[in-house]
C-alpha cells in the first residue's frame, strides 16, 4: 500500500476516533446520582403509583417537577426495606429534612419556558413521548453535563452517536410540527 | 530495515487527521457549546432557580398604571404581563412595560449618591446623603433668610400621591417654596377645560366607549396615550365603513403611528393648531349646527365677556383664513365641522406629544372652546366629572403649598431645585429648566434611578428605587372617567444606597428646620398608603378587583379594613361606582379661557405659533418639530432588551435621529442615512436624516428618545439632548422652532 496514503488513512481514522469517541467523553462530565431510585418499583403493582402520585400539579396548574423530600417522608419516614440507597435516604435526606439535590435530566436552560399543563393536560401528551421509559427504569443511569454550555447532555445540541433521549429542541420542533403546532421561537423562548 | 517517518509522513498524517476532524462533532459541538457559554458565563446575570410563582403589581412606569402579573422564579421577576379585564391593562401591556423588570440592570443604573464634579459635561463622583443635605439645607436656608426672592421648588411630574402631599407640606415651611406640577401634560385639554369652568366641574375623564368621532390634534391616540390599552381595543373597529365604529380624525403635521391607523389623517401646518379650532368653532357657531340657545346660557363670553367676544374672535377665523392659515382646504374645514355634529358625540383633543410637548396654553383654549360648543361636557360620549379620590388627610390646605406651572414662574428665579423621580412619561428639556434657575449657583437635586436626561445636568442625584423596588401609588389615569387607585409593590430588594425620595425630603426637612405635619412624621409611605385604603373602607364606595382571582368585590362587602388592605397588597384596584348620569352640567364656562388678554392672545397664536416667534423664516426656512414616545423620552430608562425595537427591527427611530421629506432632503442637498447639521437660533446638532415621505416638506422631525450609546454603558450620554435646539416660548412650548439644516 502506498505509505503516503497509509498515514493520510492512520490521521483520517484517528480523528474520527478522537471526534466520535473520544471528545464526548471529554466534553461531558459524568456525575452519579445522589443515591438510586427505582421508578420500576415505586410504579410495580405492590406499590402501586402513578406519575402523578409524585410529579403534581399545584392548585395553580404549575407542575411542581421532582417531589421535595417531605413527600417521600410520607412514606420513607424510616426504612422499608435493607436498601442501602433508602437508608441514604432516610438519614441524610429525611430525618435532618435536606433535599436532595437531583441532578434533573430533562432541565431546561433559562431561557426557554416549558408548560407541563399545556402539554399533559391540554394536549394530554404522556409522561413516556418525552422523558422515555425513564418512569419503568430499574435504576438512575448517570447524568452528563456539558462542560461548556453546563446543560444536561439530554436537552440541547444535534445526536452524537446516537445519543438521543428526545428531550431536545429539535425533538420538541418535530413534534409541534407533526401535530400541526406553532413553532414560533417566542412559544417557548420568552 | 524500517524506514524513517519524514516529515512529509507527518503532513499526510496531519492532512488526514484534518480532513477526518470535519466529519466528527468536535468542530460543530464546540461552535455551537461555546455560544451557549458566551451566554451563560458567570459575568451573564441569572436568576436563581427556585419555585415559580405568579406575584402581582402596577406599572408605574407611565401615568397608564396599568396591572401586571409578574412570573417570579425563586421570588425573582422574569416576564411581566398584562392582566385581564378590569385592571387597567385590559389583558395587554406595552413594549415598554414589558420590560420593566429588566430596568433594575439599567446600564445608567445609580446606586449611590453623585455629586457632579463641575461644569455641565463633567463626570459624577460618588458623595454621601449627609453632604447632599448639608449642601441643600444651606441653600435653603440662605433663600429664606436672604429675601432675594429666590425660590425653593419640586417638580412633581406625578401630582396627587402621597409623596406629593407630602412635598406640598416640606415647601409650606417656605415662604417662597413653589410646588410645580407637570412641564408637558397629556391631559391639558381636560385641564383647559375645567379651568375655563366658572363653578369648578372637578377632574374630567372621557367617556371614550361612548364616543363616535375623534379629532386629535396630535394626540398619540394609538401609540401610548392615556390608557394604551382601552384606545388598542377600542380601535379594533378603525377604518371600518360601518356607521357605529369610533371614527379618528388625526390633525397632525406628519403622518404619525396614530395618523397610519387613524381613519383620517389631516395634514395641518406647523403651530396651527389653534386656527383650525377656532375655524371649525366658527362654523359650528355660524351655521347653528349646535344648540346656540344652550351655549348662550352656559358660554360667559359668546357675544361679550370680560375679555373680549369669542364669537367675534372666530369670525376672523372664516373658513376662507383658516384654510389659508392650516392648509387645509375650505371645503374639507366645513365638511369637518359639519361631520363633528353629524356625527356625533364628537370629542376634541389636544395635550401634545411625548416628545414635542405641549401645545401651548392657547391653542388649549381654542380645543376647549370646541368642546364646549360641542356641548360636551357631562354628556354621554363626552368629557364626565369624576369624583375626587376620598381624602384621608384632614391638615388644613395653607400646610400643603398649591401647585404651580412652570411657566408661571419668573425665568432665573429657582435657586434649589428638587426634581421627583417618577416621570411622566414626557420629554422635558433641560433649557427650560435651566432658563428658570438663578444664574449663580444653583442647587438641583435629581431623585432618579438613571444618570439619564436630567439627571445629568443636576449638581445631585440621590438614587431612587427603581419601578418594581418600591410602594409606590398608581392614582386614575388623565382618560378615565371613574376614580381609580392601586399600588406598586416591591417585588425586588433595592440596592443598598437608594434612598426613598420621601425619606430624603424628610432628612433635608430636618436639617433645614422645616417642621412637617404629623401625618408625615414617623411614618414610612407604605404607612400612609395604608391609611388611604383604610379611608377607602370607611368611605365605602366602589368596588375592588383582585388580581390573582380575578373577581370584583364590593367594597362594602369587604369585611374590614385589614382585609383590604391585605387585598391591595397582593395585587388588586379600587375603581370608583360609576357617575349615577351623564347630564349636561349647569356650570357656566368661558370660551377664551381666564388668562389676561387672552382674545389677543388666541387671536395672534391663531394665525400661527411660528408667527409669534422672532426668527425670520429668510434666515431659518425650515421648522423643526420633535417627536417622541411616551415611556421612552425624558427621565424614563428603557429595558435593555428595547434594542431589539430601535436597532434590529427599526420599529423605532434612535433619539437624536431626524426625518425629512425626500423632496426637501434633496432640495438641502442631504442623503438618505447620512449626516446633517441642524441649525436653530439655540444652538446646532449633527444628527442622521432619514427620508421619509410621511414628514411634510420644509419640516425636520427630530427624534426624542434613548439615544443608541444610552443602552451602553462604558459611553457617555450628553446631557443635552435634541430638544436643547428648540425654540422656547414665553408660555413654555417648544414644538415649533424655525431651523436650517445642511449636510456634514
Amino acid at each position: 500500500m502506498n505509505r503516503g496514503l497509509l498515514f493520510f488513512a492512520a490521521g483520517l481514522l484517528a480523528a474520527l476516533g478522537i471526534g466520535w469517541m473520544g471528545f464526548p467523553r471529554m466534553l461531558y462530565e459524568r456525575i452519579d446520582q445522589p443515591l438510586q431510585f427505582s421508578h420500576r418499583v415505586h410504579t410495580s403493582e405492590k406499590v402501586g403509583l402513578k406519575c402523578d402520585d409524585c410529579h403534581a400539579f399545584r392548585s395553580d396548574g404549575s407542575f411542581a417537577g421532582i417531589p421535595s423530600v417531605s413527600k417521600c417522608a410520607e412514606c420513607h419516614a424510616a426504612p422499608l426495606t435493607a436498601s442501602a440507597d433508602e437508608k441514604l435516604l432516610v438519614e441524610k435526606y429525611i430525618v435532618p429534612g435536606e433535599e436532595i439535590p437531583w441532578r434533573v435530566y430533562s432541565r431546561q436552560p433559562d431561557n426557554t419556558y416549558f408548560s407541563h399543563l399545556f402539554h399533559v393536560r391540554q394536549a394530554r401528551l404522556k409522561c413516556d413521548e418525552c422523558h422515555g421509559s425513564h418512569g419503568s427504569s430499574e435504576s438512575l443511569r448517570e447524568f452528563q453535563r456539558n462542560r461548556l454550555s453546563g446543560y444536561s447532555r439530554d436537552i440541547w445540541g444535534q445526536n452524537i452517536a446516537g445519543f438521543s433521549r428526545g428531550m431536545k429542541m429539535t425533538e420538541c420542533s418535530r413534534c409541534h410540527a407533526a401535530r400541526g403546532r406553532s413553532d414560533a421561537c417566542l412559544d417557548c423562548h420568552k | 530495515m524500517r524506514e524513517k517517518i519524514s516529515r512529509r509522513d507527518l503532513l499526510r498524517l496531519a492532512g488526514g487527521s484534518a480532513l477526518g476532524l470535519w466529519f466528527t462533532p468536535i468542530p460543530w459541538k464546540l461552535l455551537d457549546d461555546v455560544s451557549i457559554w458566551t451566554q451563560n458565563g458567570r459575568w451573564v446575570t441569572s436568576p436563581p432557580r427556585g419555585e415559580i410563582q405568579f406575584r402581582y403589581s402596577n406599572c408605574t412606569l407611565c401615568p397608564a398604571g396599568c396591572g401586571v402579573r409578574a412570573r417570579c422564579v425563586g421570588g425573582q421577576p422574569i416576564s411581566l404581563a398584562g392582566i385581564a379585564p378590569q385592571s387597567g391593562s385590559r389583558g395587554a401591556l406595552c413594549a415598554v412595560g414589558l420590560g420593566g423588570h429588566h430596568l433594575r440592570y439599567h446600564p445608567q443604573r445609580v446606586t449611590q449618591p453623585l455629586r457632579r464634579a463641575s461644569g455641565i459635561s463633567a463626570s459624577f463622583q460618588p458623595c454621601t446623603p449627609e453632604d447632599i443635605v448639608l449642601t441643600v439645607s444651606e441653600a435653603l436656608a440662605t433663600t429664606r433668610a436672604s429675601g432675594s426672592g429666590d425660590l425653593a421648588a419640586i417638580l412633581d411630574e406625578r401630582p396627587g400621591r402621597v409623596t406629593s402631599l407630602m412635598y406640598r407640606n416640606f415647601l409650606s415651611g417656605f415662604p417662597n417654596g413653589v410646588y410645580l406640577n407637570p412641564v408637558s401634560d397629556s391631559g391639558a385639554t381636560l385641564h383647559a377645560m375645567e379651568s375655563a369652568a366658572e363653578k369648578p366641574y372637578g377632574a374630567l375623564g372621557i367617556d371614550l366607549e361612548n364616543t363616535r368621532t375623534i379629532l386629535s390634534f396630535g394626540t398619540p391616540l394609538l401609540d401610548g396615550w392615556g390608557n394604551p390599552a382601552r384606545l388598542w381595543k377600542m380601535s379594533e373597529g378603525l377604518q371600518d365603513s360601518s356607521e357605529s365604529h369610533l371614527k379618528i380624525i388625526q390633525a397632525e403635521t406628519h403622518q404619525s403611528r396614530t395618523a397610519l391607523l387613524a381613519d383620517e389623517w389631516l395634514p395641518l401646518r406647523p403651530g396651527t393648531e389653534a386656527a383650525l379650532a377656532l375655524g371649525l368653532a366658527g362654523i359650528l357657531i355660524k351655521e347653528k349646527l349646535i344648540d346656540m340657545a344652550a351655549l348662550s346660557r352656559q358660554a360667559i363670553d359668546l357675544e361679550q365677556g370680560a375679555q373680549g367676544s369669542f364669537r367675534e374672535l372666530t369670525e376672523k377665523f372664516s373658513p376662507r383664513t383658516t384654510a389659508a392659515i392650516t392648509g387645509v382646504s375650505e371645503d374639507k374645514i366645513v365638511s369637518l365641522a359639519r361631520e363633528l355634529v353629524q356625527r356625533g358625540p364628537s370629542i376634541v383633543l389636544g395635550g401634545g406629544d411625548p416628545g414635542a410637548g405641549p401645545l401651548g396654553p392657547e391653542e388649549e383654549t381654542a380645543i376647549a372652546a370646541l368642546n364646549f360648543v360641542l356641548g360636551n361636557v357631562g354628556r354621554r360620549g363626552g368629557f364626565l366629572p369624576r369624583r375626587e379620590l376620598p381624602k384621608w388627610l384632614k391638615e388644613p390646605s395653607k400646610n400643603l403649598k398649591p401647585a404651580s406651572s412652570l411657566r408661571d414662574i419668573p425665568d432665573h428665579s429657582i435657586r434649589v431645585l428638587f426634581v421627583d423621580a417618577l416621570p411622566s412619561g414626557n420629554a422635558i428639556p433641560w433649557t427650560l429648566l435651566e432658563k428658570k434657575l438663578v444664574r449663580d449657583n444653583p442647587v438641583v437635586v435629581s431623585f432618579s434611578p438613571y444618570l439619564l436626561g436630567i439627571s445629568r445636568n443636576a449638581q445631585f442625584i440621590v438614587p431612587s428605587p427603581v419601578y418594581l423596588e418600591s410602594w409606590e401609588e398608581v392614582l386614575t389615569p388623565l382618560d378615565s372617567p371613574t376614580t381609580s387607585y392601586s399600588l406598586s409593590l416591591p417585588l425586588l430588594v433595592p440596592p443598598g444606597g437608594v434612598q426613598e425620595p420621601f425619606d430624603f425630603i424628610r432628612r433635608v426637612a430636618v436639617a433645614a428646620g422645616v417642621h412637617l405635619a404629623p401625618e408625615f412624621q414617623d411614618v414610612s409611605p407604605k404607612d400612609l398608603f395604608k391609611r388611604r385604603v383604610e379611608q377607602f373602607h370607611r368611605d365605602r364606595r366602589g368596588t375592588i378587583f383582585s388580581y390573582r382571582n380575578e373577581s370584583e368585590t364590593r367594597v362594602k362587602d369587604v369585611a374590614s379594613a385589614d382585609s383590604m388592605w391585605a387585598m391591595f397588597c397582593d395585587g388588586a384596584s379600587w375603581r370608583d361606582d360609576p357617575p349615577s348620569s351623564t347630564s349636561p352640567i349647569a356650570s357656566r364656562f368661558s370660551l377664551l379661557g381666564k388668562a389676561a388678554n387672552a382674545a389677543e392672545r388666541l387671536e395672534a397664536v391663531g394665525h400661527g405659533r411660528l408667527e409669534i416667534q422672532r426668527d425670520p423664516a429668510t434666515e431659518f426656512p425650515l421648522v423643526l418639530m420633535p417627536e417622541g414616545w411616551r415611556g421612552a423620552v425624558g427621565q424614563n430608562g428603557l429595558s435593555p432588551v428595547m434594542t431589539k425595537i430601535y436597532q434590529e427591527s427599526g420599529l423605532r427611530h434612535l433619539g437624536g435621529e431626524a426625518r425629512v421629506n425626500v423632496e426637501t432632503g434633496r432640495r438641502w442637498g442631504l442623503t438618505d442615512g447620512g449626516p446633517a447639521l441642524i441649525q436653530t437660533r439655540c444652538g446646532s446638532k449633527v444628527a442622521r436624516v432619514h427620508f421619509d415621505d410621511a414628514v411634510m416638506p420644509e419640516v425636520i422631525q427630530v427624534i426624542v428618545g434613548p439615544n443608541l450609546k444610552e443602552f451602553h454603558e462604558s459611553q457617555e450620554v450628553d446631557g443635552r439632548n435634541i430638544l436643547c435646539l428648540c425654540n422656547l416660548d414665553d408660555d413654555g412650548v417648544w414644538r415649533v422652532t424655525r431651523a436650517k439644516m445642511s449636510g456634514v
